[in-house]
């Protein structure tokens, strides 16, 4: 009974075995015919005459260094641009003819104002000056007003031919104008 | 099982540095000869991201005119393949993401999914052929349904082309991750089947 049992069950699994196996093969074979190709003798030939001109590796470099170089330059340019001069003509030599036009005009030349060139002296810090209050006492006493020359009018024929003519001295009040006038300040 | 490619690394070959050395010169027949050996493998590539042959071609095209562009980036001659694979994959995923691409591709599943499996075992008897018609079907559907990172690697991988390195690598995924993803892609695929009725009886 029992090896009639077992007998069974291996043809069961020889059967559940070859039929997995089929499976297997039947998946492999469905798959692999999902990327099978057919033959096209003359893709090769499209794909050939479809080829674009090669190019280097580098072209796509060309604008980029175009452009650095561009601005190179002018960088270059600008930096150098303050520093260039025209060049300096030769300065006359010391020879005879030179020499003499030279101090010929020097010569003719008025003398110019003496520039200094030494450096100023460092000037002292000033003291600081109070202003001076007003001393309205001892103020100056107004001042009468000056007498008016008066000299009366007189055509030329008066004047006399022979004497000289005397004007009045002129009359002054007192006048405060020396120094003992002023008080002496606090 | 899927069959992946042979596991060696890439051996130097003399005549892939001569023509990429010519190419770089801007000999087209070099390229031309270049693009032939791989067209195959690199349309197989597009056509797993873009499910479309036509968009599949046009992005083998665009990748051929980038990879002719960059040619001076290539730094191993003999990683040509590695290198033009990666480019035409990641022209197919722009082809794949762009919206032209979604309306052309909704307006031609219904052909695209009636496209006939030839899946028929040689002694199958009619009822054989009518059920593996049946399950292709299921099974194209099914593969159709999976998220993209599980169907990515798992139709890379059924391509035959390229081994697991060169799926990762075509990927951006570690390594690892690529086998888990191709595993779980199988067994969802397996569990979808089971539900449909096409699955293991247990």
């Amino acid at each position: 009974m029992n090896s009639t049992h077992d007998l069974s069950a291996d043809l069961s699994a020889e059967a559940r075995r070859a039929k997995v196996d089929r499976l297997d093969t039947a998946i492999d074979h469905v798959a692999s015919r999902m990327v099978a190709v057919a033959d096209d003798g003359e893709m090769t030939l499209r794909i050939v005459s479809a080829l674009p001109e090669r190019t280097s590796r580098l072209r796509w470099l060309i604008p980029q260094l175009a452009a650095i170089g561009a601005i190179a330059i002018a960088a270059l340019f600008w930096t150098t641009r303050s520093n260039t001069r025209p060049a300096l003509a030769a300065l006359p030599t010391l020879d005879g003819p030179n020499m003499v036009g030279l101090a010929n005009a020097v010569a003719a030349s008025e003398p110019g104002t003496a520039l200094r060139t030494m450096p100023l002296e460092r000037l002292e810090r000033l003291e600081r000056l109070e202003p001076l209050e007003g001393d309205h006492e001892r103020a100056l006493s107004p001042m009468e007003a000056v007498a008016a020359l008066l000299v009366p009018s007189m055509s030329p024929v008066e004047i006399p031919a022979t004497e000289l003519l005397t004007i009045a001295p002129i009359a002054v009040s007192d006048l405060p104008m020396t120094a003992e006038s002023f008080s002496q300040q606090k | 099982m899927l069959t992946l490619a042979a596991a060696d690394e890439p051996r130097a070959d003399p005549e892939v540095v001569h023509l990429v050395a010519l190419a770089r010169t801007g000999d087209r027949a070099a390229f031309g000869e270049l693009i032939e050996r791989h067209l195959t493998a690199a349309r197989r590539v597009a056509l797993a991201a873009v499910g479309q042959p036509s968009d599949a071609d046009e992005a083998v095209q665009e990748a051929s005119v980038a990879a002719w562009r960059r040619l001076d980036g290539l730094h191993d001659a003999n990683a040509f393949r590695g290198w033009f694979l990666r480019i035409v994959w990641r022209k197919a995923i722009d082809r794949r993401r762009s919206v032209r691409s979604w309306f052309d591709r909704f307006s031609s599943s219904t052909a695209d999914d009636q496209r006939p499996m030839e899946f028929v075992a040689a002694e199958a008897t009619p009822d054989q052929i009518l059920i593996s018609r049946e399950l292709a079907a299921a099974i194209a559907q099914v593969v159709r349904s999976l998220p993209r990172k599980l169907r990515d690697p798992f139709l890379l991988a059924a391509s035959g082309d390229h081994r697991y390195e060169d799926i990762a690598a075509m990927l951006g995924a570690p390594l690892g991750t690529v086998k888990w993803r191709i595993a779980e892609a199988r067994r969802v695929i397996r569990m979808k089947l089971d539900h449909m009725g096409h699955g293991d009886p247990r």
